[in-house]
């Protein structure tokens, strides 16, 4: 396997991660965001066959837009990632690839078979409104920067814990970035279907290798930690600044979620002293 | 431009920032960091001649940062060396007018603009400079409040 398949895989999940948020259908877009996670099951497979193997690769990854303006657009965008995927897989004749192409030829009939739904895509038309309903400026201003904010945070982390889980001995510290995965990946999902309700979607700018490849784990622990108190602080002033209700109990829950957060990076944080 | 327009250009930027990654071969780089809290923008550049022919940037900060660098960017890319510094020049003069916070993020992205030229200048007699860092002068009060809790 070359190295270019897995940035290929990195893009192919973005592009089922961001099309499951950007769906009306709800029941498609689930079962999309379940083939996004086998292709980044896929991806971290490959990583770690890579790291075996002696082989360079890379987080970095082109620019992605989204670009459909309806389902069956939707889906020819994720199907266009499986197929570069695939394509790269077969080239390789790698006998350690037959179970992923099994898998993503299963994903890309299933693509296959929703090209031609017609029901408009709204995630990015800019409407600024939730649900149809205007908010405050002043809650929207801050509502529309956290977003664009935490949803490339939420992303970098997930992309600094994958690579982190590469480098670290402790088998706990590995359960714990697992952990963490696992948080800021719900995370991801909970701003990414606010930003699509508020016609503002889009796939975070890529980590460079300069943000992912830390010099020092407890530099980074200590830092995250403190990023965490940031994000805590950010969530309480916006529950008390929206004048929405779902919108105030959503970041008081995402508040009290980052306490947990700071736990686990500070017993993460003690292993390694 | 009216405040609708501006919005819609900023959510523009937000959603899709130019020029934003790394550049191949570029014959100049440079950083602008922010000493206070670690955040930091890189700067690629092809320079032909006396013109900007390409230009890129990475951003180790917050969204505003991104903002400034996309527009930035965009607007440098093209123009002669002597636009670039005088536009530059003018972005600076303009932070002076700016909230601490916003003030510290187009710094930031000039800083490093400039770091790069320094390098672009450097190169010339040495083509193994190092890549220079320019820290900026502005403080990020926001960040630092929301630090302190």
């Amino acid at each position: 396997m070359a190295e270019r398949v897995f940035t290929t895989m990195h893009e192919g999940w973005l592009r089922l991660l961001f099309t499951s948020f950007a769906v009306r259908d709800r029941e498609w877009g689930e079962r999309l965001y379940d083939y996004s996670e086998i292709l980044y099951r896929h991806m971290r497979f490959v990583e770690e066959l890579f790291v075996k193997r002696g082989i360079e690769y890379s987080y970095e990854r082109p620019a992605l837009t989204l670009e459909f303006e309806n389902e069956g657009e939707a889906a020819r965008f994720s199907l266009v990632g499986v197929e570069r995927i695939l394509d790269q897989l077969n080239e390789s004749k790698d006998p350690l690839a037959s179970r992923i192409i099994h898998d993503l030829r299963y994903i890309a009939s299933q693509l296959s078979r929703n090209l031609g739904k017609e029901e408009p895509i709204t995630a990015f038309d800019k409407s600024l409104k939730l649900d149809g309903v205007d908010l405050d400026k002043e809650s929207l201003d801050a509502l529309v920067l956290f977003l664009f904010e935490e949803s490339y945070k939420e992303y970098e982390l997930i992309i600094i814990y994958s690579y982190a889980q590469r480098v670290v001995d402790s088998k706990r510290v590995f359960e714990i970035f697992q952990i963490l995965i696992d948080e800021s990946k719900f995370h991801l999902k909970s701003f990414a279907h606010l930003m699509a309700r508020l016609g503002i979607l889009a796939v975070p700018r890529m980590v460079t290798q300069e943000i992912y490849r830390f010099d020092s784990l407890k530099r980074f622990l200590e830092d995250g930690i403190e990023e965490e108190k940031g994000a805590k602080e950010q969530c309480r002033a916006l529950a008390e600044a929206v004048k929405n209700d779902e919108l105030r109990d959503f970041f008081n829950f995402i508040n009290f979620q980052e306490d947990y957060h700071i736990t686990l990076m500070k017993e993460a944080l003690e292993i390694i002293e | 431009m009216d405040s609708k327009e501006l919005y819609d250009t900023t959510i523009d930027h937000m959603i899709n920032p130019r020029n934003y990654g790394k550049l191949e071969s570029p014959n100049a780089v440079g950083i602008g960091k922010n000493p206070q809290n670690g955040e930091m923008v890189i700067i690629y550049l092809k320079i032909d001649g006396n013109m900007i022919e390409n230009i890129r940037f990475q951003a180790k900060a917050c969204m505003t940062t991104v903002i400034a660098g996309s527009i930035f960017t965009e607007t440098i890319k093209g123009v002669t060396l002597e636009e670039s510094k005088e536009l530059t020049s003018l972005m600076l003069k303009k932070v002076e007018m700016m909230p601490p916070e916003e003030a510290a993020c187009t710094e930031l992205v000039a800083e490093a603009f400039f770091a790069a030229l320094d390098h672009y200048e450097a190169k010339k007699t040495d083509p193994h400079a190092p890549v220079p860092t320019r820290m900026i002068a502005n403080r990020c009060i926001e960040e630092t409040e929301v630090k302190n809790g």
